[in-house]
């Protein structure tokens, strides 16, 4: 049957009215927030606040509970948030931006985002405002670095961030007690690396007369803490393999990539990881192994002192110690430290009042303000011990009311010295009443503290240096085109790579690098290179890099 | 059937003698036709207001598109988007491994719900049928992370239960993660088990519509179990088979992302990588929506070719869709 | 009745094969269910699997005392509920008049709908239209831009289709007007398809995600599907994002996040029985003569 002219041509007109008329609506509006009453009284803003779920009914919700209630009690300015889920936070915050609908103030850890955001000109330029501002002002001039890395390369500053102490983020713990049971050294070279692990995985240190073992994993931290040794970062989860050359330029440190990757293939023909490392994306099986005590060098990410319990549960006479990083041809590295800057806010274009923002981001990162979300309140959630640091009084009622105030901390100064968390697991308090439980956690705990403190000792020296130039945070926005081609290409040679270790003498480390170099080119790597290298040029004394973390070391 | 029908009465501009009756069956038409036109003006506003007048940002695909200027003010930029998704030597890859893994998963997840609707169908005992079903539908609830994990402990290399197995009987293990063909069969495997309970409600629906006296009179004439599906049965249903076969045509391009992105990993990724983790990849780094927008063309494109080249076959058989 | 022996064999096969289907999908069910009961250091340990650890019901003390389960379980089945009621009435009125033989432009109308279902539109000119008819933070966003769904309305459509013509036109001698004819004759003999597709978009509804997320902004607004997503990202962090020690502390247990999974599945178990009543073979024709 033929459709009937008429019919259509009248739809068609409908269907470009329709559009014209949406047109005209999406264009007409505007930002609804952060309304100024224009009469120097309270500003009014708006926030966004990550949402995880975890909030109890009798709280209320992530925009309206006891903590939101204290600081529009005591913030100079009225907030009402926008809750953003913690887990799609891209897909949420680029609906708002681009209905105009987003709030003034963005919480954000992702910097993949908020460079987005920067391209797509949706941030203001805080410059101004900071110039009358109080305690943000003051940190910016005590730590410099923080005005350096929320600076965006047209010279403006744009991001907000704050400071925490430098310590240990990627940990590479070592069965101690294998050790001594096989009668081995902590390994110095990543020959001897590689003879333990092999020891290990073949040598029965569980003593149960079966080869089930593994010497270490290649998945999640373990394969970033080998090519942390080979002083390179090339895996799935982050790819950053520039290094500098011998006149200070920047460039792709093939030569380590290849190395790591000879070294890894050795590994896993040797039957020291397990094979399924490539499905464990998340290194949720290797954890697995750890705890259960068939995994003797495993990478952790954090201090993970639940895996440490379940690993004493399981074998309780395990013993455990950060690994120092044996030396390779190419020196002797650290692996990944936790970054002394993080940047957490930016600030919408279109925020009505930004005076208002700033005057909040003043009160969130004053003293009283980053005590209270960080702690709760004093004689409600904690009490000042005797060593002068918050003790929890309640842990379980912390955890209904206190715990989800942590993602309005993102913008409170961050908690440092002898209170912050990393400290109290170092230094864990006797329990005042002896039960039998009681003493055995603490022992747990003082086990714990001293293969933390271990951490510390191994991998905060500057003469062992963070692996990689630049930190993944501080890497540069790409240009459009140059960003597809990096990530494809990048994409690309982590897969060869991934072949090649699983492919055994079929497809040697030299093949794969060379099928790799190849393409790499195809995809522009050239371009890419040149990018970096004279992005680095530039940007070098503008931007933090890793070297600049031991500057933030208490000495 | 249907057909006959519809064209006895269309307006065909018949000339001469039979005008008057004409005029009259145009009439009685119309008459017939007021209360549905009533009812299909709401239909109307609805497409138009919620799928025809979105689909105009489909423009940003030939725009560089930013929040500042909006859809409507962002520049102009011709087919570069295109021009850029195919230069991409991953991007054609991507489009080849999208086109396989499609005509395999309709060559293989098809006929499972059928078949499955068949054996329910000869089930006698009813708490097993019942219980057997609701089973087999369950699997549709639990999310691709979650059946990623269970192909994991399944079929991991040195961990997975099945290669457990293996080596028990042969000795040797099978890198079923890490072959391009084993790989295949697992991921299509995994979809058959996730989706065909669920898929096969609409065949057990249909089922219901047999008329029982059908059977009885195949078994008077002799007829064993499987001629009786052959011949009640089958053709029972075979307008919700051949309507789920033109319907899964137009939906056959989007390769599920939650699926690829769970089950893939990068040794197989020469033939697991598809347009969706391609546009979830390249959204995810860079926000670029006129180049997703491109690539969802294209791949819309396809989609309506293939449709509209299986209802058209399907016609011949007097079962097409419109 | 008596069964040939290949019928016994084929009847043998035909048990065996779907009880073993039926295990597989069953199983890992049970394991979630046995992890959401067991204790942390046994999940931690590997320990559980079709049996719970160390039983105790921790998980969901904390789902429910700790998380806005039940304000969210609320809200999936208002969602759910009104969803569904909406767009069952709204597929009715498309499909029924395009499976009308003598519908003006019915062909012209059905692949301007199909057409719709290939090109679909962008998430932000969706968004747009959305906040452009103010209904941001309202369900109306989540119900009416997924009223019809082309595919369940082409299923229907086909279904009027095939009904025996003879009942149109002994209805149309009986002179009984569209909505007698409707509501005695051909909705009576819809009830297994009609069933099905209210199960199709019920379903749909529950597991609403991805809008829900985007058009809702109160907290208070969202439903199952989202929180428990939330929990399940958290425990199996995505490669792709940069893990903050802040979000390695706030992660869900893997208990907690089996027991949401568990609330979030078990009402759709429970729902399936009724459904199935509507399959008994010759219903349809059942309805007719009697």
């Amino acid at each position: 049957m033929i459709v009937s002219r008429k019919t259509s041509s009248a739809m068609l007109l409908l269907l470009l009215a329709g559009m014209m008329l949406l047109g005209a609506c999406s264009s007409n509006e505007t930002n609804n927030g952060g309304k100024s009453d224009g009469q120097g009284a309270r500003g009014k803003i708006t926030s966004t606040i990550y949402d995880r779920g975890g909030v109890a009914p009798e709280e209320g919700t992530m925009i309206s509970n006891r903590w939101t209630k204290w600081i529009n009690e005591h913030s100079p300015v009225d907030v009402s948030f926008v809750s953003v889920p913690r887990w799609e936070s891209a897909q949420k915050l680029n609906t708002l931006f681009a209905s105009g609908t987003a709030p003034d103030l963005i919480l954000e850890y992702d910097s993949v985002i908020k460079n987005q955001l920067y391209t797509q000109k949706q941030l203001l330029p805080l410059d101004e405002y900071i110039e009358k501002s109080t305690v943000y002002k003051g940190m910016l001039e005590k730590y410099p670095t923080l005005r350096k890395l929320g600076t965006k390369d047209d010279g403006k500053l744009y991001e907000i961030g704050r400071i925490s102490d430098v310590i240990p983020q990627h940990i590479i713990y070592i069965r101690t007690d294998w050790l001594k049971k096989l009668n081995l050294e902590m390994p110095k070279t990543t020959e001897d690396f590689f003879n333990v692990a092999k020891a290990f995985s073949d040598g029965d240190p569980d003593g149960n007369n079966k080869k089930d073992t593994y010497g270490v994993n290649l998945s999640f931290v373990g394969m970033m803490g080998v090519d942390a040794m080979f002083g390179t970062i090339f895996n799935a989860n982050d790819k950053n393999p520039w290094i500098l050359d011998n006149n200070g330029d920047l460039t792709l440190g093939w030569d380590r990539v290849e190395a790591a990757l000879q070294f890894k293939k050795r590994l896993y023909d040797a039957g020291i990881v397990d094979k399924d490392f490539l499905t464990d994306g998340k290194g949720d099986k290797a954890k697995l192994d750890f705890t259960t005590g068939k995994l003797g060098i495993w990478g952790s990410n954090g201090p993970d002192a639940v895996a440490y319990s379940a690993l004493k549960q399981n074998v309780p006479d395990a013993e455990i110690a950060a690994l120092q990083l044996p030396e390779s041809p190419f020196g002797s590295f650290s692996p990944i430290i936790g970054t002394p800057i993080s940047m957490n806010a930016v600030v919408n274009a279109q925020a009505k009042n930004p005076a208002a923002i700033m005057e909040y981001i003043d009160f969130m990162m004053s003293e009283e303000a980053t005590m209270v979300l960080n702690n709760g309140i004093e004689g409600e959630h904690y009490k000042l011990g005797d060593n002068g640091c918050p003790a929890v009084i309640d842990p379980e009622k912390n955890k209904i009311e206190k715990n989800y105030s942590g993602d309005f901390a993102m913008i409170t100064g961050g908690i440092t010295g002898k209170c912050a968390s990393y400290n109290l697991l170092l230094n864990p308090i006797e329990p005042k009443e002896q039960t039998v439980e009681g003493k055995a956690a603490y022992e747990i705990s003082k086990q714990f503290a001293a293969a933390y403190q271990s951490a510390f000792d191994a991998y905060l020296d500057p003469s062992r240096p963070m692996v990689s130039v630049i930190p993944n945070a501080a890497l540069p926005s790409l240009p459009q085109t140059l960003q597809i081609n990096q990530t494809n290409g990048f994409k690309t040679v982590y897969d060869i790579i991934a072949k090649s270790i699983i492919s055994g003498g079929s497809y040697t480390a030299q093949q794969a690098i060379q099928d790799a170099k190849a393409a790499w080119q195809t995809s522009n790597g050239a371009k890419v290179e040149a990018f970096m290298k004279e992005w680095y040029a530039q940007n070098k004394d503008k931007t933090l890099l890793t070297k600049d973390y031991y500057d933030f070391i208490k000495k | 059937m249907q057909h006959t029908a519809l064209d006895k009465n269309s307006p065909l501009p018949l000339k001469g003698s039979r005008l008057s009756t004409k005029q009259i069956q145009k009439r009685r038409r119309f008459k017939k036709n007021i209360p549905w036109l009533i009812m299909f003006v709401p239909v109307v506003a609805y497409y138009i207001i919620f799928k025809y007048i979105p689909m105009g940002g489909n423009i940003i695909a030939f725009k560089n598109y930013n929040f500042t200027d909006g859809i409507w003010g962002s520049p102009w930029v011709g087919v570069d988007n295109f021009k850029l998704l195919f230069t991409d030597p991953l991007a054609f890859a991507t489009i080849r491994n999208t086109f396989v893994i499609a005509f395999l998963s309709i060559v293989v997840n098809f006929p499972f719900p059928v078949l499955l609707a068949l054996m329910f169908n000869e089930v006698r005992k009813q708490w097993f049928k019942k219980t057997a079903q609701t089973l087999l539908y369950l699997p549709h609830f639990l999310s691709w992370v979650i059946v990623g994990g269970l192909v994991i402990t399944l079929f991991a290399q040195e961990s997975g239960t099945v290669n457990h197995l293996l080596q028990q009987w042969t000795g040797e293990t099978f890198p079923f993660l890490y072959k391009p063909a084993s790989w295949l069969a697992l991921f299509l495997a995994s979809g058959v088990w996730k989706e065909a309970g669920f898929a096969a409600i609409i065949y057990l629906a249909a089922l219901g519509n047999i008329d029982p006296s059908l059977y009885e009179s195949a078994a008077l004439d002799g007829a064993g179990k499987m001629r009786k599906i052959w011949h009640v049965t089958l053709p029972g249903i075979r307008p919700v088979v051949v309507l789920m076969l033109i319907l899964g045509m137009g939906r056959v391009m989007d390769v599920g992302f939650d699926q690829v992105y769970n089950l893939q990993n990068p040794i197989v990724s020469n033939v697991s990588e598809v347009i969706s983790t391609y546009i979830y990849r390249m959204g995810l780094q860079g926000g670029q929506f006129s180049l997703t927008a491109a690539m969802g063309l294209f791949e819309a494109v396809i989609a309506l070719a293939l449709i509209l080249a299986t209802n058209a076959v399907a016609r011949r058989f007097g079962q097409g869709l419109w | 009745m008596r069964l040939t022996r290949g019928e016994k064999w084929f009847n043998l096969l035909n048990y065996v094969l779907l009880s073993a289907a039926s295990l597989t999908c069953l199983l890992p069910l049970v394991n979630i269910g046995a992890v959401s009961l067991s204790s942390n250091e046994a999940i931690l340990s590997g320990k559980v699997f079709l049996l719970p650890v160390e039983l105790n019901v921790q998980a969901y003390s904390i789902l429910f005392k700790g998380t806005p389960v039940l304000n969210a379980f609320g809200n999936s089945l208002i969602l759910t509920a009104v969803g569904t009621a909406v767009s069952m009435l709204l597929t009715f009125l498309a499909a029924y008049p395009l499976s009308r033989p003598d519908f003006y432009n019915r062909r012209f109308f059905t692949l301007a709908i199909v057409f719709t279902m290939i090109f679909s539109s962008g998430v932000i000119p969706q968004y747009l239209l959305v906040k452009s008819l103010g209904l941001i933070n309202s369900y109306w966003a989540i119900w009416l831009p997924a009223a019809i769904s082309a595919y369940n309305m082409l299923i229907m459509k086909n279904h009027f289709e095939n009904l025996p013509v003879e009942l149109e036109e002994a209805a149309r001698i009986d002179g009984a007007s569209e909505l007698r004819f409707i509501g005695k004759i051909v909705l009576p003999l819809s009830i297994p398809m009609l069933a099905t597709l209210s199960l199709f978009y019920g379903v749909a509804m529950w597991n609403n995600f991805m809008s829900v997320l985007i058009y809702i902004n109160d907290a208070n607004k969202l439903n199952l599907s989202v929180l428990v997503q939330q929990m399940v990202r958290s425990q199996s962090l995505a490669q792709d994002f940069a893990l903050r020690p802040e979000d390695i502390a706030q992660s869900t247990p893997e208990g907690v996040k089996s027991a949401g999974v568990m609330v979030m599945i078990i009402p759709l178990l429970l729902v399936y029985p009724f459904i199935q009543k509507y399959f008994v073979k010759g219903a349809m024709i059942g309805a007719i003569k009697g």
